[in-house]
Parts: structure tokens; C-alpha cells; sequence
């Protein structure tokens, strides 16, 4: 375990070393999220409810969702792609530790580096702009969520390692990240409740992996889902991380044959 | 001047001549740019599906202003984003050595040196969209209001350029800050909202983003016939006072360039 507690302290180093650059990142999620919040506010400014939520509920949902996203998002699997292509993932299958865990340990690092500073932007955020924020009491719905939050991890890490496996066939990898992460605002209740879009787009959904990133960690977190639809949530994405993560190690099994090392 | 376009036309050439042999690495870029106009348009619809006034703006003013910026931001992906993406990378290994040597002004080479074509997707689908919404909005063409709108864009793509530019010659001093292009594109993403927005939530960030609430703001108001005096001055002003101070600072930042790895 010591290799691996090596591997989350220096990926926590080397984000530090380059200071400005971290702090600027965290400065970008920041505005990206007081667009989102500044939007939703004015259009709750003159409608007690709109969409089916009022306003304390929606702007819990967008605060929400930044805390969550930031620990979600929160990876260094999107460089796995990039690493396959320059020849570079050869210096971690040569090292004696599992590559999957070694992907989890640097993963940990940057989660607790950027909720850490989530957690300090948010008290900022509160205190400067007082939002409605909605505080569940209810401890059983809070044990829930914490469950839907660590699925949540679960989902996005295994689809972005699997994004970044394309790089065993091809170098054009960007693209097809860029997209996810774009559909996600829309298919993953990044930036609007996926339950304000007409009944039967919100139940494909609800099908797809997409929606237990953000939205039902969330909407569990606001006590708005019937046991039923809790439940059946929460069957829906142990499904979706047992398909991804045996999509995960066959991928790889694969891309290890054809992989060959350019320029090494 | 007539130098300069004839060396941009070379340059076109030459950009154009890439892109056929990174057919795969274009039809991406084709993709995604579509994709990304697609979602800042559709963000607005939703916003504005069940409101019929947000910050004193109606749905199709909103719209329009969503379009206008769509327009804007497709042109700067396509002529100047590419380059200030390179910027860093220029600086870091010492390539900006080769391009100080040529006889050509190093703003305008590191401005302009890559187009990115891979864009225009998104250019065209914001042009469509703007033009649909002004078709809806019945809004008359007229030489004038052509011309005047032509002479706010461009004032605005100006204003919107020398920000960038001032800000990217920072990495002159710290070549390793590439994280800086990324974080303008949050910035610039601000100026498709009115400026109302900000005024009545946060003064700091208003006064933080008061250049950029005016480049694609005052020309959409002309288009909508509601262009204040206000606009018009704080438009210009703050164009020629930030272009001839990005200008200034390139050749100041130019004197502490020291060639690194070369």
C-alpha cells in the first residue's frame, strides 16, 4: 500500500508545483459556476416556482452540483489517451504496481486537492452571495447520497478511462472527450435538473449512465425521489458500474495487444 | 498594410494546405465546434423557454444576443484562438527566436500565423441562427444599420483581441502558465450575457468583466435599435484604449524575452 500512498502524495506535489496554474483553473470553475448560478437566480427573480422547483430548491440543485461535479470531475484519467499515444503508459506497466489502482491512487489525490478548495470556494460563495440553500436534515437521505456520490465517481472514472483507451486505435481522442463532456451539461444534470425536460426524454435518460454522475446523487441529497425511484435508481447504476468496469478491463486486454509503444 | 495582407493570403494557403492533410484531426475539429454552437444556443432556449423578460432583456433579444456572440466567438476560434493556444508552447521552447528574425512585425505573426478552418461549422450554424432570429424579431436591413452594426462587431472582435492579447503576453514572463487560454475562454464566455446581469449581483464582477460586456452587447443592441450613447463611447474607448496598450505592452514584454532553450 506504500507505493501507493507515494503515488497520491506526489500526484498531490506535482499539482502544486505549478501553482498559478492550479489557482487559475479553480478560478475558471468558479465563473463557470456563478454563469450557471447568476442564470438560474434571474430567472427565479419574478416565479416562486418554475420547472417544478422553487427557487430555494433549484439554486440547492446548482450548489449541489458544483460540490459534487468538482469532486466527480476531479481526474487525471483524461490524460490516459495522450499517455498511450506518446508512448509514455510503458513507464507504468514496467513499475510493479497494478495500473488501474495506480490510476485510482493519482485520482484520489486530485479529488482531495480540488474538494478541498471546493469546499473553501463554497463558504466564500455562501457568504458572499447568501444564497437559499436548502439543508437536508434527514441523516438516512444523507447516508443515501454519500452511497449515489461514491457510484458517481464510480461511473465518470470508468467511462473517462475508457475515453482514454481510444488511444490504443487512434490519436484523434480530444474530440470525442470534448463532446462528453459538453452532452454531459445536458445528459447529466450539470447545468439543469434532467427532470425539466419532457417525461419521456427524462426516463431514457434516466436509463443511461449519464444522470448518476450529478442528478440523482443530487436529487437524492434533496429528498425529491419517491423510495421507488430511489430504489430503482440505485439499481439502474450498480448495474451501469458493473457493465462499465467489466467494459473497462476488456478494453484494456485488447488495447495492450495492439498497443506498441510509438517512440519509445 | 497591403504587404501584410499579401503575406495573411500565403499564410491562408498554407493553413488550408494542413488542413487536407489532417483530414481526420479537421472533421473532429468540424464536430466539436458544431457541437459546442449547438449547446450555447440551446442553453439560451431552456433559459428562456418560460420567461418572457430576463435582466430587461426579452426571449428573442436574448437570442439574438446568444447569436451574435455565437458569430463572434466563431471567428475568434477561427483566426486567432489557434495562436494564442500557441503562444505558450512558442515562448517555453524558444520557437519565438525564428519569428522575431523574420522582417515582419512579431505581433502580427503571432496573431495571425494559424487559422484554424476546423470552426467554421459553428460560424455558420451562429449565422444562420442569428439570421433566423432576426427574421423573427422583423428586423429591416438597411445600408446604415448594416454598416453600423459591421462598424460595433468589429470594434468588438478588436476590443475582444486586445484583451487577449494583453493577457497572453504575460506568458512571456511565465511560459509555463498555459492554463491562462483556458481560463480567457471562461472569461470571454461572460460576454454573452447583458451586462445587467452582473450589475445586479456582484459590482466586483462587474467591474472585473466591464471590458467584455460591451463586445458583444453594443453591437447586438444595434441590431435591436436600443444602442445608448453609453455604448457606443464605452465601445470605442475601451477598444482604442486597449488595443494601443496591448500593442505597447507586446513591445515592452518583447525586451524581456530571453530565448529560452535556444
Amino acid at each position: 500500500m506504500k507505493k501507493y500512498w507515494m503515488l497520491i502524495k506526489n500526484t498531490w506535489d506535482e499539482a502544486l508545483v505549478y501553482r498559478l496554474n492550479f489557482i487559475l483553473w479553480r478560478v475558471r470553475v468558479v465563473i463557470r459556476f456563478l454563469i450557471t448560478y447568476f442564470l438560474w437566480s434571474s430567472i427565479y427573480s419574478g416565479n416562486q416556482q418554475f420547472f417544478g422547483y422553487s427557487r430555494e430548491m433549484m439554486l440547492t440543485y446548482v450548489l449541489m452540483v458544483y460540490l459534487v461535479s468538482n469532486f466527480v470531475f476531479a481526474t487525471r484519467t483524461q490524460n490516459i489517451g495522450s499517455e498511450i499515444n506518446e508512448g509514455k503508459l510503458t513507464n507504468y506497466l514496467l513499475k510493479p504496481f497494478n495500473y488501474f489502482i495506480s490510476l485510482g491512487a493519482r485520482d484520489v489525490s486530485d479529488k482531495l486537492l480540488n474538494f478541498g478548495c471546493t469546499v473553501f470556494e463554497f463558504a466564500i460563495i455562501y457568504l458572499l452571495f447568501r444564497p437559499p440553500f436548502f439543508f437536508q436534515e434527514n441523516l438516512g437521505l444523507i447516508i443515501l447520497a454519500v452511497v449515489a456520490f461514491v457510484g458517481a465517481v464510480g461511473v465518470y472514472f470508468c467511462i473517462s478511462v475508457l475515453l482514454g483507451f481510444l488511444g490504443f486505435w487512434t490519436s484523434e481522442i480530444w474530440a470525442t472527450r470534448f463532446i462528453f463532456i459538453i452532452l454531459l451539461d445536458f445528459v447529466a444534470g450539470n447545468f439543469f435538473p434532467i427532470d425539466i425536460l419532457p417525461k419521456i426524454l427524462s426516463q431514457i435518460l434516466m436509463l443511461t449512465p449519464f444522470p448518476y454522475m450529478f442528478y440523482f446523487p443530487v436529487k437524492v441529497y434533496l429528498g425529491q425521489l419517491t423510495t421507488s425511484a430511489t430504489i430503482q435508481g440505485f439499481g439502474v447504476m450498480a448495474v451501469w458500474v458493473f457493465l462499465l468496469t467489466k467494459a473497462m478491463f476488456l478494453v484494456w486486454r485488447k488495447g495492450l495487444k495492439v498497443y506498441s509503444a510509438e517512440g519509445r | 498594410m497591403k504587404r501584410y495582407l499579401k503575406v495573411y493570403r500565403y499564410l491562408l494557403k498554407i493553413n488550408f494546405a494542413k488542413l487536407v492533410i489532417y483530414r481526420t484531426n479537421f472533421v473532429s475539429s468540424l464536430v466539436s465546434s458544431l457541437v459546442w454552437g449547438i449547446f450555447i444556443i440551446v442553453q439560451m432556449l431552456l433559459l428562456t423557454s418560460r420567461s418572457t423578460q430576463i435582466f430587461g432583456w426579452t426571449k428573442n433579444e436574448l437570442l439574438l444576443l446568444t447569436g451574435v456572440f455565437s458569430v463572434g466567438v466563431g471567428l475568434f476560434h477561427i483566426f486567432l484562438t489557434p495562436n494564442f493556444e500557441n503562444i505558450a508552447a512558442l515562448v517555453n521552447f524558444g520557437r519565438l527566436d525564428a519569428w522575431l528574425l523574420k522582417p515582419i512585425d512579431s505581433q502580427f505573426l503571432t496573431s495571425f500565423m494559424y487559422v484554424n478552418f476546423g470552426a467554421v461549422t459553428r460560424l455558420v450554424a451562429a449565422m444562420a441562427f442569428t439570421i433566423y432570429i432576426l427574421v423573427q424579431i422583423q428586423f429591416k436591413l438597411t445600408w446604415v444599420s448594416s454598416g453600423v452594426f459591421l462598424l460595433f462587431f468589429g470594434a468588438g472582435l478588436l476590443l475582444i483581441y486586445s484583451v487577449w492579447m494583453s493577457v497572453v503576453t504575460l506568458l512571456i514572463w511565465v511560459p509555463r502558465l498555459s492554463n491562462i487560454v483556458e481560463f480567457m475562454f471562461s472569461i470571454m464566455g461572460m460576454a454573452r450575457f447583458p451586462r445587467e446581469m452582473f450589475q445586479r449581483y456582484s459590482q466586483v464582477v462587474l467591474y472585473i468583466l466591464f471590458p467584455l460586456t460591451f463586445v458583444i452587447v453594443s453591437p447586438t443592441k444595434v441590431l435591436l435599435a436600443k444602442a445608448t450613447l453609453f455604448d457606443a463611447i464605452g465601445l470605442f474607448l475601451l477598444t482604442t484604449l486597449f488595443f494601443i496598450g496591448s500593442r505597447k505592452f507586446w513591445q515592452f514584454a518583447m525586451k524581456y524575452y530571453t530565448s529560452a532553450s535556444s
